[in-house]
């Protein structure tokens, strides 16, 4: 036996004690130093002669994972995993952009509301949405699921109602007919949310709606105005307003080096508020910024490349220490990271529910039943490669093109985690973003690495955790 | 020699989230 590849450790000096944690199998354990001295001898060589409650412990490791057969043992049990997921039936996960059109005209956004980009922008038609339903329907029907998410998105997927009302609307049916359960996920910018419209999804299975707020009032009215420059900030907190106590709300934030010392007050605002109490997750992360790779029959692609204090990009250098053990990130990721760790400590310090910052992965891009449906019915890995016609996997109308059957194959073998050695971390990271990997290298296989973040975020759980059962 | 189980070793493990694009709400689990 020898320890498993994906042991992490936090000491918890106050008292003596240590957090395990092994992220193949989720186990987590707040142990006596002794128990992990006794995981480092097994390490140098074994135990020779090991007394009866060290046989006991010895066992309990092993059954949680900690102790594994051998280091190709792991890797097979890893193998297994990622393809358990990849093959996953438990859910399909549908997420439908009803159009590419915003109303909003934000710096960062990949999507942009840049020069007349909204006047070609797409927006999905109501006989493309009954196809987009006769398609999850087949969906269901072949890998017949106990659950479907649907996720409305876009541009800004208000801009299209009568599509999200039709789809919503005929696959509750569907899926009522079908014994599965469902659930409706929107993500809005806010500006258009109203009480009618969550009264016209909660008989739909409406299970919350994600709003972005980009820092206190002054910021996100600098970066988040509407097209014609003026703020957004009030407005949107007024429509949470109407309807935090009719459906789940989750709060979500864009910050850069220039926005992110304004979350605290964010934060702070929010407590405040007389929906404070009810929202249902608050999660903010870093903006990224690039040049798009230029692929053929695309409109570019999503930007994730970090940014100076210029606000200039830093071009490829973040993901030059991906590799063996996982390593650090660049500078400007190390900085994006560490802001994200304080602001997740503000966030869980004022009583918000939010992520921990560990369980990061697998994301839906390596599942093969979650999809992305473009406006014009093409269906995407992630919204990341939406509108890079080039990557599309597959069409509703289950058309078969070989460029698109191509692109469905590349992501179906894609594992970007082969290349982040001995990394404890890749049960729950699985490589990261992959649309991260494309925008910045072209190649979706090379790993984007944020071990600091996570490193941060294990010590601050080991704290929690250890903190909760004392 | 103390082992406090915190959380027993699963298969089934928390779902990974998409942080960049979708962060979705959490399900409810009713």
């Amino acid at each position: 036996m020898r320890p498993s590849q994906f042991n992490l450790r936090v000491p918890i000096e106050a008292r003596d004690d240590v957090f395990l944690m092994n992220t193949l199998t989720d186990a987590q354990l707040v142990v006596s130093s002794d128990v992990a001295a006794m995981l480092d001898r097994v390490e140098a060589g074994g135990l020779s002669d090991p007394s009866d409650e060290e046989i006991e412990a010895l066992d309990l490791l092993a059954e949680n994972g900690f102790l594994v057969e051998s280091r190709a043992a792991d890797r097979q049990a890893l193998d297994d995993y990622l393809a358990g997921v990849k093959s996953d039936t438990s859910e399909l996960n549908v997420t439908l952009l009803t159009t590419l059109q915003c109303n909003f005209a934000c710096d960062y956004c990949f999507q942009g509301d840049h020069g007349d980009y909204n006047k070609t922008a797409e927006k999905m038609t109501a006989e493309t949405a009954l196809r987009a339903v006769a398609w999850m329907e087949r969906e269901l029907d072949r890998v017949a699921p106990p659950l479907l998410v649907l996720t409305f998105f876009g541009g800004e997927p208000l801009l299209n109602l009568p599509v999200m009302y039709l789809v919503a609307e005929r696959m509750w049916a569907a899926t009522q007919a079908r014994g599965v359960k469902m659930g409706v996920n929107i993500i809005t910018n806010g500006l258009l949310l109203s009480r009618e419209i969550v009264d016209r999804m909660a008989p739909f299975g409406l299970n919350g709606i994600k709003i972005t707020l980009d820092g206190d009032r002054d910021t996100h009215n600098r970066l988040r105005p509407l097209r014609g420059g003026q703020g957004t900030f009030d407005r949107i907190v007024h429509n949470i307003r109407q309807v935090a106590d009719r459906c789940s709300i989750a709060i979500g934030g864009n910050f850069d080096e220039s926005s992110v010392d304004s979350y605290p007050a964010l934060l702070q605002f929010l407590k405040e508020q007389e929906f404070g109490d009810k929202l249902a997750k608050v999660n903010f992360k870093p903006i990224f910024r690039a040049e798009p790779v230029q692929q053929s029959g695309g409109k570019g692609i999503i930007p994730l490349m970090p940014v100076g204090s210029s606000a200039k990009s830093l071009k490829g250098s973040c993901f030059t220490a991906a590799g063996e053990g996982g390593g650090t990130a660049c500078d400007s990721c190390g900085i994006l990271d560490d802001k994200m760790t304080f602001l997740r400590k503000e966030t869980q310090r004022l009583g918000f529910p939010t992520e921990d910052g560990v369980h990061n992965g697998p994301c839906h891009v390596h599942k093969q039943h979650a999809h992305t449906i473009g406006p014009d019915g093409s269906l995407y890995p992630c919204p990341g490669f939406t509108g890079q016609l080039a990557l599309s996997t597959g069409h509703i109308d289950d058309r078969h093109d070989a460029w698109r059957e191509s692109a469905r194959e590349r992501f179906l073998r894609l594992s970007p985690w082969k290349e982040c050695g001995d990394c404890p971390f890749i049960p729950v990271c699985a490589g990261g973003c992959v649309a991260a990997s494309y925008s910045q290298l072209g190649d979706m296989n090379t790993p984007t690495c944020h071990k600091r973040s996570m490193e941060s975020a294990i010590v601050a759980l080991a704290h929690d955790v250890a903190g909760a059962v004392a | 020699m103390k082992i406090k189980i915190v959380k027993k070793g699963s298969q089934v493990k928390p779902a990974g989230i998409c942080g960049m694009f979708i962060d979705e709400p959490p399900m409810n689990k009713k």
